[in-house]
């Protein structure tokens, strides 16, 4: 038979033990001062708990084991075996405590990245948001500024064109009119071909050009609509689904007068739909162009309200973004698209706008 | 007509049922139960559940963008230091329980008993009573961790005032 000394075993087990309590100190110590810097912090919480368990165990496991081998040393072993299940539940207590806070923090930790996904998220609609809302003003000052433009344009250019012929005419005939006359005379013709030429320029305001045009991607613009009006969707109760075509689609246009056109769009539908009615949006390849279609299952449009809407300047019902649909088809048309609307009373309303893909071709056959 | 259940819930109808027929064949109830192993069941358990508490953390860590941070790389390190130690100690108190009370020898005047070797299992007693060659450095790695994360807060907000003019 074999006996082999229990000395090294009993070392290690005192000199662990003492190292066990002096590590978990420095982690207690350094975790109180990681928590000190924010004691909001769930993570530093986490650490403080951790270390704090991880120094209860340390502690109660040294003193047990030194304890054991002291009293077993000392020839008082039955003293130790009373003492033994209670050293034994207070590490079992310490292991399920630090067992839970590491599993809770996890969940924490989950969550509190998920709720800074979603700030993050907010964050970015609310940037985009706003930038679409300057667009927005930006489109209807131009707007506005279009359309005094041409109101004034066309009130003054019939007069100023007969006070213009007139004086030209009465010019031709200056040499019966006495030499002062005939200079007043020449400065009325003057003054009328100035005023001729300013009803010119406001007439030039029409023609200008909308904007940048840059090469889109019209399911982009279609997903990034979506996940702008989503919250607003899902507050009605309203379900948007969407398709995209897999292949890019496409097309040269203005990017947020796009996306101002097809949330006025989608804004229309969200606010007609009732709690359970869906919106379908589908990109597509069409012929000639990408395609994008906003079905709703709505209460639908009467076709006398809907000429009257699609009528440009008609004074109609203003919601979401202030403009009317006549605006969302200038838009469209501006980029050389088409829109057409469907709709019949109860069964829904079917929008489809068709942007064509060959836009730098045609400005270029336009120019020529 | 009414959604499915969840499939916890189905999962879990059988039950009282189950319950009522295992009632059925009861003979006697022994309303006071003796606790003889209850203790170290319960401290098995309790090795288990941080051994899975330490695995899912290390894992996290791993998985995560803390694992390119050298105070979290220590960090999953002493989680998986203590995770293998909860294997280690686990498996002791089993040994330890099995080696007989009789293999510990201690002659009149000796100070520090022998071991008597018999089988492998008095090896493996001697092997399980290492175990804190695992847990001390796995509370080290979790000191270099958090001395690490202290230091990348930088200087304490209080101190930053310090230094004199």
């Amino acid at each position: 038979m074999t006996t082999i000394s229990l000395l090294p075993i009993w070392l290690v087990d005192i000199a662990g033990s003492t190292l066990l309590v002096v590590g978990s100190v420095l982690c207690l110590a350094t975790s109180f001062k990681i928590l000190r810097r924010d004691e909001g912090d769930p993570l530093a919480t986490y650490l403080f708990w951790f270390c704090g368990a991880l120094f209860a165990f340390a502690l109660s496991r040294a003193v047990g084991h030194i304890v054991k081998h002291l009293l077993v040393f000392a020839g008082h072993r039955d003293w130790w075996l009373l003492l033994a299940p209670l050293s034994g539940s207070i590490n079992t207590l310490t292991f399920v405590v630090i067992a839970s806070v590491t599993l809770f923090f996890q969940r924490m930790q989950s969550l509190f990245n998920r709720m800074n996904r979603d700030r993050e998220k907010i964050g970015r609609t609310s940037r985009e948001l706003l930038d679409l809302n300057r667009a927005l003003e930006s489109a209807v000052f131009e707007r506005t500024r279009m359309e005094m433009a041409l109101r004034f344009a066309h009130d003054i250019r019939n007069p100023a064109t007969i006070i213009g012929g007139l004086a030209r005419r009465m010019t031709q005939e200056a040499d019966q009119l006495p030499a002062a006359e005939g200079e007043r005379l020449a400065r009325v013709r003057e003054q009328a071909e100035r005023l001729e030429e300013l009803v010119g320029r406001f007439e030039e305001v029409r023609t200008e050009a909308p904007g940048a045009f840059l090469p889109l991607d019209m399911s982009g613009l279609a997903e990034s609509c979506v996940e702008l009006l989503a919250p607003e969707a899902a507050e009605k109760g309203v379900t948007i689904e969407l398709t995209l075509s897999p292949t890019l689609l496409l097309f040269q246009g203005n990017e947020r007068l796009m996306k101002i056109a097809i949330m006025h769009l989608i804004r229309n539908s969200i606010e007609a739909c009732r709690e359970g009615q869906t919106i379908r949006l589908t990109t597509a390849l069409a012929e000639g162009g990408v395609r994008l279609r906003i079905e709703d299952n709505g209460p639908g449009i009467s076709p006398e309200r809907l000429e009257q809407i699609l009528t440009p300047f008609a004074t109609v019902e203003r919601r979401g973004t202030g403009l009317g649909l006549s605006y969302v088809k200038q838009v469209i048309e501006g980029h050389k698209g088409e829109m057409t609307i469907r709709s019949q009373v109860g069964a829904g309303t079917t929008v489809e706008l068709t942007l064509p893909t060959h836009l730098g071709v045609l400005r270029e056959r336009e120019l020529s | 007509m009414n959604p499915l259940p969840h499939p916890l819930v189905r999962l879990l109808r059988p039950l009282p049922l189950a319950a009522l027929l295992l009632l059925l064949p009861a003979r006697a109830a022994h309303a006071l139960q003796t606790h003889a192993y209850d203790g170290l069941y319960l401290h098995q358990i309790a090795h288990l559940f941080l051994l899975a508490a330490m695995l899912s953390f290390a894992l996290r860590i791993q998985h995560s963008r803390l694992a390119v941070r050298r105070p979290w790389r220590w960090m999953a390190a002493g989680a998986w230091l203590l995770a293998l130690w909860n294997v280690w100690a686990f498996g002791g108190h089993f040994i330890e329980a099995a080696v007989p009370e009789e293999a510990m020898l201690r002659e009149p005047g000796q100070l520090v008993p022998r071991l008597l070797v018999v089988s492998w299992l008095e090896l493996a007693y001697v092997v399980a009573k290492l175990e804190h060659l695992l847990v001390v450095p796995a509370v080290f790695s979790f000191y270099l961790g958090l001395r690490g994360i202290h230091r990348a807060l930088g200087p304490s907000p209080d101190r930053e005032g310090e230094g004199g003019p």
